[in-house]
């Protein structure tokens, strides 16, 4: 089973989560401080990080970027709190697989580890072209790799993370059809209660700012006030 | 009307008062025209007496001792032609002689002007009444009215008088209330008297001359009244329009629809008005970082309630799958922790959200600071922490020094200094707090032997919600002590900071934590 890296500075979340990934067999490492997990990772690198963003003297991002000194792939979960948070580590192109906000359901958590791991092997593992082929989904400019997670727009390349991918998914599989705010969540989040509908908000306005980056004429993603999003035919 | 704000209509009406009192003024003292009519008065007694003293010398009969027609004639045209004036020779038995008007080649008959008829005249003369009404031209009205007195002279006093031999003055006013000055002198001989003179002014002459002095007055009126309208205006454009836009801005800041910078700054002016502008702006901008300091204040509040809320929520989940009794009871135990975490959280936080109303509200007393020290180590001696950890004072500062600020808030400071100290502390091991005079500040230091704080951190402890704890003391503390305690020495007028204690034993960089607060002192 994988090894998982878990650094929070608060030591009752790392208690219940290792408890959590143990449970589901998973090899736990745990650190309350960042500049030991570090030392520690970087001596032997886990197969996954999960991080919190904020804690005292280094933070998730600037510990995320010197671990992946060492080890450029290794695959990263954030756990966050704030929207800021989120901004700041899109906006630096951190280079996060996903983010799971505060406070999160261990399902779910779960879920993305899983996915996270998931597009991980499956890009390190030789592709298997027959069962590649038959799961894309193309949708004019835009190649979906469900296997691999893995998204372009006109052959290039966009990095998402899990659960952006997985709304882009849920719109692109449907093109002309809306999707309200509550199926997109499903399709993303299962039937996590925490999420309001504001998360998906916030989700499809990175994805649209991700998809500008490669074409500046995006608009694929139509919104429909009052109702949802949808993917243009 | 133009629309003029309420303060340039004042403006205007203190300024229109201003020069209305001194044109008033001015007014009132002309207004009897006294000082001209004396004047006028003495010029045409001067002159009468020198006429008659050559009418009694040149043109007296010397046969008939009386005077001779003729002669009179000729000399009164020649003395009175060179003046406006009329004179008229009377005989001493008061029958008249000779009038210039009657003499003179230009004013043979002396036409009296009948009222215009014309409506455009007649409004014309409305108009001049009313102005003469207001600028005061005629205040003689009350004088006594003055008639032609055909051949006997005896209807004016002053002929009377100089049969009489005095000279004297009348003044009257005639059918269309002008003003008419007569003087009345003898005409002596060295022995008889001759006869007597009368001069008298022509209707209007004074009228006129005032008439033309209060038009030069009201002229001078005019043009001040300009000026001033237009300093008014100027003067109310410099005040009132930069307070109007003022107040429209601030209106704006109230309203919430103007951003931080609606203020309108007016850098050139060095004035009151520029220097409420900047204080304006300075309010504005005061506010919006209070605001945005809530704003952040919530944000950093629900970044931390979510930590604890996280892990219960984490550990609710897993004790449904707990493997074991043992498991399920670790989590019973840390959910505890953590509902009581988010009980002192929420305590903390509306404790700290207090401080600043709290602060700006109470008046700020004056504390002897030895007293107050005192009172808070003998609470922690009584109180049993179960380490064996000993607070101790030296209090070394001057009998009676005296600091400014609230005693409960200044009490809390050092307890949380006290308190993050114990914390730290290793068992058994002691707190010390020494109080030194230091210049004019009281210094108050709380050292323990704990880890120390790392070099880099000296000041971001200070910051909200800032924690980093070893070990079992994880979760005892909300992060907002150490700021509570430096917004509230701030606030007292001092300082606090941390830094590291020397330490004695070789390869440890630290011999624990000092954290130093300074306070002015007042009084000792």
């Amino acid at each position: 089973m994988a090894n998982i890296a878990l650094v929070d500075d608060d030591k009752n979340i790392l208690e219940s989560v290792t408890m959590l990934m143990e449970q589901e067999g998973y090899h736990v490492r745990s650190f309350s401080d960042p500049a030991a997990a570090l030392t520690a990772l970087t001596t032997t690198p886990p197969d996954i990080a999960i991080l919190d963003i904020k804690m005292p003297r280094m933070d998730g991002l600037e510990l995320l970027r010197r671990l992946r000194q060492g080890a450029p792939d290794l695959p990263v979960i954030f756990l966050t709190s704030k929207d800021e948070e989120i901004d700041e580590l899109m906006g630096l192109n951190a280079g996060a697989d996903d983010y799971v906000r505060k406070p999160f359901s261990q399902r779910l958590l779960l879920e993305r580890v899983r996915a996270v791991l998931r597009r991980a092997e499956a890009k390190s593992a030789p592709p298997q072209p027959g069962e590649q082929k038959k799961e894309a989904l193309v949708r004019g400019k835009l190649a979906l790799d469900p296997q691999r997670h893995e998204c372009t727009w006109d052959g290039k390349p966009v990095r998402l993370t899990v659960t952006e991918f997985l709304i882009l998914q849920a719109l692109a599989q449907r093109p002309g059809f809306v999707k309200s705010r509550d199926s997109l969540m499903d399709a993303a989040y299962d039937d996590q209660v925490y999420v309001d509908d504001r998360t998906i908000d916030s989700h499809i306005k990175r994805l649209r700012k991700k998809f500008k980056v490669v074409a500046d004429d995006f608009d694929a993603i139509e919104t429909l006030y009052g109702v949802g999003y949808r993917y243009k035919e | 009307m133009p629309h003029f704000s309420a303060l340039t209509w004042r403006i205007l009406a203190l300024n229109a008062l201003a020069l209305l009192i001194l044109i008033g003024g001015v007014i009132g003292v002309q207004s009897s025209g006294r000082g001209l009519v004396e004047e006028r008065l003495a010029g045409i007694q001067q002159q009468a007496a020198i006429v008659a003293s050559v009418l009694g010398k040149y043109a007296v009969d010397n046969q008939s001792q009386a005077l001779n027609a003729d002669l009179t004639e000729l000399l009164l045209r020649e003395l009175i032609a060179p003046t406006r004036l009329r004179a008229r020779i009377y005989l001493p038995n008061g029958h008249q002689l000779a009038d210039t008007r009657l003499l003179l080649p230009r004013g043979v008959v002396e036409v009296e002007p009948l009222p215009p008829l014309d409506p455009w005249n007649r409004f014309k003369t409305w108009a001049l009444r009313i102005y003469d009404g207001v600028m005061g031209v005629r205040p003689f009205s009350q004088l006594p009215s003055y008639s032609e007195g055909g051949e006997d002279g005896r209807i004016y006093q002053e002929v009377n008088a100089a049969m009489n031999g005095e000279t004297s003055s009348a003044e009257r006013v005639d059918s269309q209330n002008r003003l008419v000055l007569s003087v009345g002198v003898p005409i002596r001989g060295v022995l008889l008297q001759f006869g007597e003179l009368l001069v008298t002014t022509e209707g209007g002459d004074i009228d006129d001359i005032l008439r033309q002095e209060r038009f030069t007055l009201f002229e001078v009126f005019l043009v001040a009244f300009g000026v001033m309208l237009l300093s008014s205006l100027y003067l109310a454009r410099t005040i009132a329009e930069p307070v109007r836009r003022l107040a429209a801005a601030a209106d704006q800041v109230r309203s919430g629809s103007g951003g931080r910078d609606v203020i309108p700054g007016f850098p050139e002016r060095n004035d009151e008005i520029g220097d409420l502008a900047d204080s304006l702006k300075e309010m504005t901008a005061a506010l919006y970082n209070r605001i945005g300091a809530i704003e952040r204040f919530a944000a950093d509040v629900a970044h931390e309630l979510k930590n604890p809320l996280t892990s219960l929520a984490s550990a609710m989940e897993m004790i449904v799958r707990a493997p074991d009794e043992a498991a399920r009871q670790k989590l019973l135990v840390l959910a505890r922790a953590d509902v009581k975490r988010i009980d002192r959280l929420i305590t903390d936080i509306s404790d700290a959200s207090r401080l600043d109303a709290e602060l700006s509200r109470e008046a700020r007393t004056e504390i002897e600071l030895s007293h107050l020290l005192k009172v808070i180590v003998d609470i922690y001696d009584v109180t049993d922490h179960g380490r064996g950890v000993v607070v101790v004072l030296k209090d070394e500062l001057p009998a009676g020094s005296k600091v400014m600020g609230h005693d409960e808030r200044l009490g809390q400071v050092f307890r949380n200094l006290i308190d993050n100290a114990i914390s730290f502390s290793p068992d058994r091991s002691q707190v010390v707090i020494t109080a030194q005079k230091h210049h004019a500040f009281a210094r108050i230091t709380v050292e323990d032997s704990g880890p120390g704080i790392p070099a880099d951190n000296l000041e971001s402890i200070f910051e909200r919600f800032y924690t980093e704890r070893p070990g079992e003391t994880f979760g005892k503390n909300s992060g907002l002590g150490l700021s509570i305690a430096r917004q509230i020495t701030q606030n007292a007028g001092g300082r606090i900071w941390a830094e590291n204690r020397v330490s004695r034993e070789p390869g440890k960089a630290s011999g624990g934590a000092r954290f130093v607060v300074e306070l002015p002192v007042v009084a000792q």
